[in-house]
């Protein structure tokens, strides 16, 4: 008892003791946890730092000229992300300098710039235990891939509300590409297409591929964002809106424009590849109705009556005005005068305005993508076959100043439409792949182009309803009277007009077709060992907010994954995917152009 | 009769050793939740910039909510959704943590020849030349929390849009668009520098848009001990 009373006492104050003895312990303890916690989180500031740095370093890459350039350029950004004064830092430094490896000055396209740091953490508790600071690491890379991209922009006039937004997100756009590195390029279109960047400085635009590196206006190139009076983003200031939609001129040029921009760089540097990647950006508010033809191609099987005389001619003859006169309009190479137009199905326009290939174009006008009130279909191509006693309408240019919808006297001079198009692309539908063309695309805006109605206007049964109509009077029975008037030309203009329309959007598949699969890569001759077709992806963006757009015709133009038409695959495997986005509203405008940008960087990082 | 008196004797030994204990514990609680909160507010800025910097539309409700979901327990409250600026919507924000996103433009000549109509490289036509302006500022959370280090451009309703975007002509123009703050951009060596290279020199970064992104969370809140300091990040992309 005694013994065990004593031991008792002996063990008062032993729970005090123990804490007592065990507090430095434990204050040890919970210190080596927040200075542990401290390097972690210096550690994630660094991480953090070191991304910032390798990100923003990397978008500039394309643009600097030498390796010291994008050292500073890295260094400045570790600078401003990584700053002692900072919160969350607690006085820790980067040890030395970050060490900054770049190859950005490289001639090759693929540029990059590695970046690793260490920084000193000064520890709390730990020096106690003499342990004055801790180190914490990370290391970053990023590269970027020159990108050549041409944009092209629908100003057709139902353009004329967003025109201001299109333009807007698509200088934002042309704005977040390196100047000096990336190529961009230009084109817009109505009822034809311009090639508005780079400015063409010799009329008429001229297809033939470039003889020399320092050719200044051919393709999309490095001095976009120049500060000129023709820069990209100022000429995307200047587009003003003009009527309808001639999709297949538009990429034909793209085309063409990629293509000089790819021999340019070859001439540039002889011996090395081009890998640049291609990119076509096609933004759109509607569906293909127009096209550009050239009439009297004497390379047209259709229109060589001298080899077949019985072969049919584009123009038809017109016995008694004289519009088949073979020695003006035929295939006699020395008195030939090529007639190149547009044919606009939905309207009753002519195929006399100017095309981009017409190679009497001379128009300023015409390239500066300034229209506006005074359009490039107020100039009539030479030699006019209305001069060869071809029939026309007396004021044959848009639907408001024609009197008879539809009166297509133009399309009635024609025997039969060519089969190719200006540039030589096939009118027929694409039967790549088994799609059997567009014709099975869904359209789901509220003109139908099936031969039974009219464009834009309804059935016939329906005009004499619409007061839109240009004959309607606002009577009734006046207007059943001009309806039936109407319908014999309706009736032997519909198919024509339905024809037109269906070939205005096969030529704009069978022109993606071919641009993916760079079509002319034979005819070019490449020379250097590894040379290979280009590889261009297309990305295309239909707003649907101005009666809609073919969803199915923009998704397979861009060969998009998994595109189908009704049971067919539109999808070609072996050739570059892209992307379609569908915006319906003007808010999805900016949003869509964000994402192109977003796509192409991150293919391109 | 003396064993009872010994009874409980442990335990007042330990509620007077609760007194250092209690308080270490608590101590250390709120240091570790306040640095993972410093933890969490820096990957939420370095998450948000580089999918700003990637051209992430944060003016969609749905890639606020993705920054929501990353801001995990920071709090972060959506409030907006289509032309989601707290800042442009003047709706006082919720929650507690806030994003503000930048887009910072050097005025050089080439940004003066944007305008329309065309402005020459001087500050006598194009005021800002020179200058380091706001080209976008979007504000996701609760705007009420912290404002941005670099300032922010006034004039909203005519110089900010839906978007966030501050139109060329403001940026060329608008004196309250230019950027006010700490921006290490312009007076980069007024610090400790360790490289002597002023970035403004460099052309490369004159022609193309600085990212900012900042992120600010409550931090550990235990009054009357912490009252919860703004805990802050900010990134240059």
């Amino acid at each position: 008892m005694h013994n065990e009373t004593r031991s008792m006492r002996g063990q008062r104050g032993n729970v005090l003791l123990l804490v007592t003895f065990s507090v430095p312990l434990l204050l040890g303890l919970v210190g080596l946890a927040i200075d542990g916690t401290m390097c972690f989180i210096v550690q994630a500031q660094l991480n953090a730092a070191i991304d910032g740095a390798t990100l923003g370093t990397g978008r500039m890459l394309t643009g600097v000229t030498t390796d010291n350039e994008a050292t500073d350029i890295a260094q400045a950004f570790m600078d401003a992300n990584f700053r002692t004064s900072l919160p969350g830092l607690w006085g820790a430094q980067i040890h030395g300098t970050p060490t900054i490896v770049s190859q950005a000055a490289t001639a090759d396209i693929t540029k990059s710039v590695q970046i690793s740091a260490t920084a000193d953490v000064p520890l709390l508790f730990m020096r106690l235990l003499h342990f004055n600071a801790s180190a914490a690491g990370a290391h970053g890379t990023a590269t970027r891939r020159d990108a050549r991209i041409e944009v092209i922009l629908d100003r057709s006039g139902s353009m004329i509300d967003v025109l201001s937004t299109l333009k807007d997100a698509a200088t934002t756009f042309t704005n977040d590409f390196t100047a000096g590195s990336d190529e961009l390029g230009l084109i817009v279109y109505s009822n034809s297409a311009q090639v508005a960047y780079p400015p063409t400085t010799t009329l008429p635009y001229s297809t033939a591929m470039p003889t020399s590196g320092s050719c200044s206006s051919c393709g999309p190139d490095t001095h976009f964002k120049d500060n000129i009076t023709d820069s990209m983003p100022n000429v995307i200031g200047r587009i003003a809106d003009q009527n309808d939609t001639n999709m297949g001129d538009a990429l034909a040029l793209a085309y063409i424009e990629l293509q000089k921009a790819h021999v340019r760089d070859l001439l540039l540097n002889p011996t090395q590849l081009d890998l640049r990647q291609n990119y076509i950006v096609l933004f759109t508010d509607g569906v293909p109705n127009t096209l550009s033809v050239y009439f009297n191609n004497p390379a047209d099987p259709y229109n060589n009556a001298t080899a077949t005389p019985t072969a049919r001619y584009v123009l038809a003859p017109k016995a008694t005005t004289g519009c088949n006169d073979s020695a003006r309009i035929d295939n006699d190479p020395n008195n030939h005068y090529p007639i190149m137009g547009i044919v606009e199905s939905t309207q009753s326009t002519t195929f006399f305005q100017l095309s981009s290939l017409d190679p009497t174009n001379n128009s300023d006008t015409y390239v500066t993508a300034s229209g506006g009130s005074s359009p490039d279909n107020t100039t009539a191509s030479v030699p006019n076959p209305l001069s060869y006693g071809c029939t026309m309408s007396p004021n044959p240019h848009h639907l408001a100043v024609n009197p008879h919808l539809p009166n297509l006297p133009e399309l009635s001079s024609l025997q039969s439409m060519p089969g190719t198009d200006q540039y030589g692309y096939s009118l027929g539908p694409n039967m790549e792949n088994g799609t059997a063309g567009y014709k099975y695309s869904t359209y789901t805006g509220t003109i139908i182009y099936n031969g039974t109605e009219w464009g834009g206007y309804g059935t016939q049964a329906s005009m004499a309803n619409r007061t839109d109509y240009p004959t309607n009077t606002g009577n009734h029975a006046t207007n059943v009277a001009n309806a039936a008037l109407n319908s014999a030309n309706a009736a032997l203009n519909s198919a024509a007009q339905y024809q037109w329309q269906m070939a205005s959007w096969d030529v704009v598949d069978n022109i993606a077709s071919a641009i993916r699969r760079d079509v002319n890569f034979a005819n070019r001759h490449e020379t250097i060992t590894g040379s290979a077709p280009m590889v261009t992806t297309i990305m295309t963006v239909g707003y649907t907010g101005n009666g809609g757009t073919d969803a199915g015709l923009l998704s397979k133009v861009a060969n998009v994954p998994n595109c189908k038409f009704n049971t067919f695959s539109c999808t070609v495997a072996t050739q570059a995917t892209g992307v379609y986005i569908q915006a319906d509203n003007v808010a999805d405008i900016n949003t869509a152009f964000s994402t192109l940008m977003s796509t192409i960087l991150r293919l391109s990082q | 009769m003396r064993r009872r008196s010994r009874q409980g004797a442990s335990a007042i030994e330990f509620s007077f050793s609760l007194l250092v204990l209690v308080p270490l514990l608590l101590g250390a609680a709120g240091i570790g939740i306040s640095m993972l909160r410093q933890l969490q507010t820096v990957q939420l800025a370095r998450d948000a910039g580089a999918m700003f910097a990637r051209k992430v539309d944060f003016t969609l409700l749905g890639s606020q909510q993705i920054l929501s979901r990353v801001a995990g327990s920071l709090g972060l409250t959506v409030t907006t959704g289509s032309g989601g600026s707290s800042n442009t919507a003047g709706v006082a924000g919720a929650g507690n943590a806030v994003v503000i996103l930048s887009a910072i433009q050097y005025v050089n000549a080439g940004v003066c020849a944007q305008a329309t109509p065309p402005l020459l490289a001087n500050t006598g036509s194009c005021h800002n030349f020179g200058s380091w302006v706001f080209a976008k500022r979007l504000v996701v959370g609760n705007n009420t929390l912290r404002t941005s280090n670099l300032g922010t451009p006034t004039g909203l309703t005519t110089a900010i849009d839906s978007t966030g975007t501050i139109t060329i002509n403001d940026q060329c123009l608008t004196a309250t668009d230019k950027v006010t703050g700490t921006n290490p951009w312009t007076n980069p060596w007024n610090g400790s520098p360790t490289y002597p290279v002023d970035p403004n020199s460099l052309t490369v970064i004159q022609v193309q848009p600085i990212y900012v992104s900042e992120a600010a969370a409550v931090g550990f809140r235990m009054p009357p001990f912490s009252s919860g300091t703004t805990v802050y990040a900010q990134l240059y992309f």
